[in-house]
């Protein structure tokens, strides 16, 4: 069967030509001067989506530390791969910018499908910006109260609670299989076609548990339309604090948090990453970012490119052994 | 109940909000007639302008663009069969024969009453019933939506007209093309030959757009000379006949409850609000022939039932903070960098935002039917300009239209290939209508069949046996039944005339 590369045929070359226009103009754009025109932060998901709204709240605090405008640009699709491959293949001038959560910078890599790029060689990790946490949540009606008693009804019923996810390979799925894995129970898994179908459905009662993101169950844990369990983050979250943690509950070592990175085309030159790293730390420290992250239920997080990638490497050794325990590669 | 009515149009009656609902229908209306641009498109550039505004007025001038966008996808459809909106698609079927014949201001005239009587069902039901609607919708299973796209898909094979064989030929070629992208239960890529594009599946609007606007454009460069200037546009020529008011009655009851259901389902959407609405009278109809050829009932029952779905998608969003599609999770997104969240405390801790809101659409739709039955006149006359000047323009919007959705270049390349195959299947008789209903109910049934596979642990009795999913799968069989009876009845008394009329002839 033939096969199309054309991703690898258009990212060679694009970077071919923007490679050549950036020697040509290499001397022209000294980085002291950097910036000197807006700045483009490009992300994978649609306008109004946690990534996005994450991108917006740090794009527009940046902007004022760097003296221009950042604009944010969607280019929706393919669990956000289509948006840090046109990342990967711009010029590395450090005027396009992505923003990579960890299905593009990690899962979808680690489960054995292409993403059109590789990030540790074409793309450098300027920083961390904020963790998410998760929340197990289940149906009404359910008997179970706390993360210990479902744990203990699952392993004495294996495969009689079915949970939902966003989608095979999606954060929620893999941190659940984590779960699994650490308390030795199964349960049926039901993949749903993004979060929203799956809210539906454990409101509506149809699935029986699931992993959200804490900022899209807090209102209906509010309403008591769901019944929390366990947060998945170290600490307990913001928006829940009466909700323990999983590790709380008895299992020890078990985090699963949702993050993104600011990326650059790899070849950044060092003194343009270091002014976009002090931004976003700036940003990070800013009383009304904390403010506006807290009510989301993020996590600010301050870190050094190097801290970032350092970050970047850990998750991915978790988060492999967690696909790898779990059997869920593909190819 | 009345205390927060009277709120609502408290809220939306401010000259801001009033302003930004004027602003919202308007640029709606614009859009939803520029083939490819949608509303989602429209919505995704606007929103980070609504940062500056107020919550309520953002959500205002965002609603009004979505149901604005609605209604101005029908204008196009009728005046050059090129759909604004893929659920637009459906208005083409009826709505450009009507052009054809010197009637286009008759179906914009109806078009812009049916909108506005869907619209206003829509409303009365999202603020009469909104929460029972909500808890409804949540009580449907991945096995009662499977059943449920099963009841659209049966019901779509009359939809097009003609061949009962061809219908079903586009509607299997729909489902073939829905499956292309990753599969939801496995998360393996089908059919994406290494295109990354490809993963999220084909796109609606790329599709729909090549199928209809393109081909159309191909046919008429062709044809070009053959078409005649359409005759001067006089006042009497918008009004509609005492017979066709009568005619549309029906219709626009039937679509504005078949909409109205629809749109409160998450997930079910406008487009097949539209399709069931046109099917459903399809198969009411005695003289089933006149669907296709300009039948203004073919034009009332979709755009009520698209107007009507518009309106009842926020039912979900608004009272479950469930978005029922992308846009309203836009919406909803709106909502969320205000501080606002939404979720099913939404109505008692923001009354002014949903009420103002609710309030804000009547307006809109108001305000639409204003805007837009001097507007006929205007509209009608498009269809005195030489096509040489017109077709351009239309290829360019396409293509910008396309590409704004996602970003890519890759879709405008697929509205080339389908733009082909459309002209193609013009050309040898076959309506590319049911396609793309098959293609957007294939994924949908596909995905819940096997969810509720999964639920059921593989036992297809269990999934039948719950009294919901049996009773609409009970229905789609009797259809069925219904069409293949109507069927052999029609091929006799084809034969029985065939034979006959030789005879009076002779």
């Amino acid at each position: 069967m033939p096969s199309f590369h054309w991703n690898k045929i258009r990212r060679t070359l694009a970077a071919g030509v923007i490679g050549g226009l950036a020697a040509v103009s290499a001397g022209a754009a000294m980085a002291e001067d950097y910036p000197t025109r807006p700045i483009t932060m490009v992300v994978g998901f649609p306008p109004g989506g946690s990534t996005d709204v994450v991108a917006r709240i740090l794009a527009g605090h940046m902007a004022t530390t760097l003296g221009q405008p950042v604009l944010v640009e969607n280019r929706p699709g393919a669990g956000g791969t289509v948006g840090i491959s046109h990342v990967a293949a711009s010029a590395p001038d450090g005027y396009t910018l992505g923003v990579s959560g960890v299905g593009a910078s990690i899962l979808i890599d680690a489960l054995g499908r292409d993403s059109g790029y590789d990030i540790d060689n074409d793309l450098d990790v300027i920083g961390v910006m904020g963790t998410l946490g998760l929340v197990i949540v289940g149906r009404n009606g359910l008997e179970s109260q706390t993360l210990p008693e479902l744990m203990e009804y699952a392993k004495a019923n294996p495969e009689a609670l079915t949970y939902g996810s966003s989608g095979v390979g999606t954060p929620g799925h893999l941190a659940m299989e984590y779960l699994k894995s650490l308390a030795g129970v199964d349960m049926l898994h039901i993949p749903y076609k993004g979060n929203t179908p799956l809210l539906n459905d454990v409101v509506g009662g149809h699935v029986d548990i699931a992993m959200l993101t804490t900022p899209g169950a807090a209102e209906h844990v509010r309403a008591e339309n769901i019944q929390p369990f366990a947060v998945s983050s170290p600490d307990r979250s913001s928006l829940m604090p009466d909700v323990p943690t999983v590790i709380e509950g008895g299992f020890e070592g078990y985090t699963a948090t949702l993050w993104n990175l600011l990326v650059a085309p790899k070849g950044t030159p060092a003194d343009v990453q270091a002014k976009l790293s002090d931004a976003l730390n700036e940003a990070m420290k800013d009383i009304r970012v904390v403010g506006e992250f807290a009510t989301k239920g993020l996590a600010p997080t301050i870190t050094s490119p190097a801290e970032a990638t350092q970050f970047l490497a850990d998750e991915r050794t978790k988060w492999k052994s967690v696909i790898k325990t779990a059997g869920v590669t593909k190819k | 109940m009345f205390e927060n009515i009277l709120l609502g149009f408290a809220t939306a009656f401010t000259p801001e909000n009033l302003a930004y609902c004027f602003l919202g229908v308007f640029l709606g209306t614009f859009i939803g007639v520029l083939p490819g641009l949608g509303s989602l498109a429209a919505i995704s550039m606007l929103l980070p302008l609504t940062f500056y505004l107020e919550p309520t007025t953002a959500l205002i001038m965002l609603g009004g663009i979505y149901y604005g966008g609605e209604y101005g996808g029908s204008i196009a459809s009728i005046l050059l069969n090129l759909p604004g909106t893929p659920s637009a698609a459906v208005t083409c079927l009826d709505g450009n024969p009507m052009a054809k014949q010197g009637r286009a201001g008759v179906a914009l005239f109806i078009t812009a009453i049916a909108s506005f009587i869907g619209g206003s069902v829509g409303i009365v039901a999202l603020m009469g019933f909104g929460p029972s609607i909500a808890r409804l919708g949540l009580g449907f299973s991945p096995a009662d939506y499977f059943a449920l796209m099963l009841l659209g898909l049966v019901a779509a094979v009359t939809v097009g007209g003609g061949s009962v064989i061809k219908g079903l030929i586009m509607v299997v070629l729909g489902l073939l093309f829905g499956t292309i992208g990753t599969d939801v239960t496995t998360g393996d890529f089908r059919y994406t030959f290494d295109f990354l594009e490809l993963r999220d599946g084909v796109s609606l609007v790329g599709m729909a757009m090549g199928l209809f606007g393109v081909s159309e454009v191909i046919s008429s460069i062709r044809g070009s000379k053959t078409r005649t200037i359409t005759e001067k546009v006089t006042a009497r020529s918008m009004i509609p006949t005492r017979a066709d008011i009568r005619k549309t009655f029906g219709p626009i009851a039937r679509g504005s409850s078949i909409g109205g259901f629809l749109g409160a389902l998450p997930g079910a959407g406008t487009v097949i609000a539209a399709f069931m609405a046109y099917a459903t009278e399809v198969r009411l109809a005695k003289d089933k022939t006149r669907f296709g050829n300009g039948a203004i009932e073919g034009v009332a029952a979709p755009e009520s039932a698209n107007n009507a779905a518009a309106q009842t998608a926020f039912i979900p969003t608004l009272t479950i903070g469930i978005p029922g599609s992308a846009t309203m999770s836009i919406m909803l997104g709106a909502l969320m960098i205000h501080g606002i969240s939404p979720g099913p405390l939404l109505i008692s801790d923001h009354p002014t935002v949903f009420w103002g809101l609710i309030a804000s659409f009547w307006i809109g739709n108001v305000f639409l039917l204003v805007l837009n039955i001097p507007l006929i006149g205007l509209w009608v006359r498009v269809l005195q300009f030489p096509y040489k000047y017109i077709y351009p323009v239309v290829i360019a919007l396409i293509c910008i239209g396309v590409f704004s959705m996602r970003t890519s270049v890759f879709d405008v390349s697929l509205v080339v290939i389908f733009g082909a195959l459309g002209y193609l299947f013009q050309k040898t008789g076959y309506s590319p209508a049911p396609l793309i209903l098959g293609f957007v109910l294939g994924p949908m049934l596909e995905e819940n069949l096997r969810r509720a596979m999964l639920m059921a642990r593989g036992d297809p009795v269990r999934m039948v046996s719950d009294p919901l999913t049996g009773s609409l799968l009970a229905i789609s069989a009797l259809m069925l039944v219904w069409a293949v009876l109507g069927g052999i009845r029609n091929i006799v008394a084809v034969r029985s005339k065939a034979k006959s009329v030789p005879l009076g002839e002779g």
